[in-house]
């Protein structure tokens, strides 16, 4: 079956299968390279979810050797991590180091937990419709809607939900407020 | 609520790359002289890497989930142990 396809369908199988291959090689890996047991399962994670976007947004095919791709990418992502945990030492001793897994500076992490846990079931449709780029067909369908037309529509509200919240408390430089 | 709808689907429509070259450059001067349009596309830019973040952090506890499920599992013991002894080299 297609890996695309497969990944759209059902991921977890696919995020289960590429463990088996690939994560005791990655996990040797990242240990020679320095890092502990936590370190390899996070930057496999991450390794795993940059190929996710890579096929099912960026129209990439499913790599003939993912295992061999997965440890590039890890390799890459931890060797990364350690350039960035240097250049935040040399700045200041008082400096935290990112984690891989934080939004990208000009997000807010509030803001991001209160529309995942306030705002879930938005976000979910949300997310099949730009993350998990499913159709309006599949979304209309996994949500309970009577068409794609009325699920476009649903998108459409919740988007404007997100984006209140968004203007709420990107409006100003002071503190978070939850209108 | 229609109209604001439709405004959304438009800014959805431009922020994606989908306007033809025409609309887009009557969307952009629309934009250039109205300042309240520009902070929703903004703002509406902001949304789609909150939905983009909140998509990674799903999958990660997907990931985290199967972790758990491979650890615990009596199936998975040959891959625990493959991984014990590439570990212990």
């Amino acid at each position: 079956m297609d890996r695309k396809i497969q990944f759209q369908e059902d991921r977890q199988a696919v995020f289960k299968d590429l463990y088996q291959l690939s994560f005791p090689d990655v996990a040797r890996l990242i240990k020679k390279m320095g890092g502990n047991y936590e370190d390899a399962k996070d930057t496999f994670h991450d390794a795993v979810i940059l190929l996710y976007e890579r096929v099912v947004q960026g129209q990439e095919t499913f790599p003939e050797h993912p295992k061999a791709y997965l440890k590039t990418i890890a390799r890459n992502l931890w060797l990364k991590k350690q350039q960035e945990a240097k250049f935040f030492q040399q700045v200041s001793d008082k400096e935290t180091v990112p984690l891989s897994s934080s939004p990208p500076t000009e997000l807010k992490v509030q803001v991001l937990q209160y529309l995942r846990s306030a705002g879930k079931r938005c976000m979910e449709i949300l997310q099949a419709v730009y993350y998990h780029q499913w159709s309006m067909e599949e979304v209309a369908d996994q949500f309970g809607y009577r068409n794609a037309r009325s699920a476009t529509v649903q998108k459409h509200k919740c988007l404007e939900k997100v984006r209140d919240q968004v203007k709420t408390n990107h409006s100003s430089p002071q503190a978070l407020s939850y209108a | 609520m229609r109209k604001e709808l439709e405004e959304i689907a438009m800014i959805d429509n431009y922020l994606h790359h989908r306007m033809a070259s025409r609309e887009r450059i009557t969307f952009e001067s629309k934009m250039h002289g109205n300042s309240k349009l520009s902070q929703k596309v903004k703002n509406q830019q902001l949304s789609y890497s909150y939905i983009q973040a909140a998509g990674r952090a799903q999958l990660k506890e997907e990931l985290e989930q199967i972790h758990q499920h491979l650890w615990s599992d009596q199936r998975y013991h040959h891959f625990r142990r493959r991984l014990k002894a590439l570990l212990k080299k």
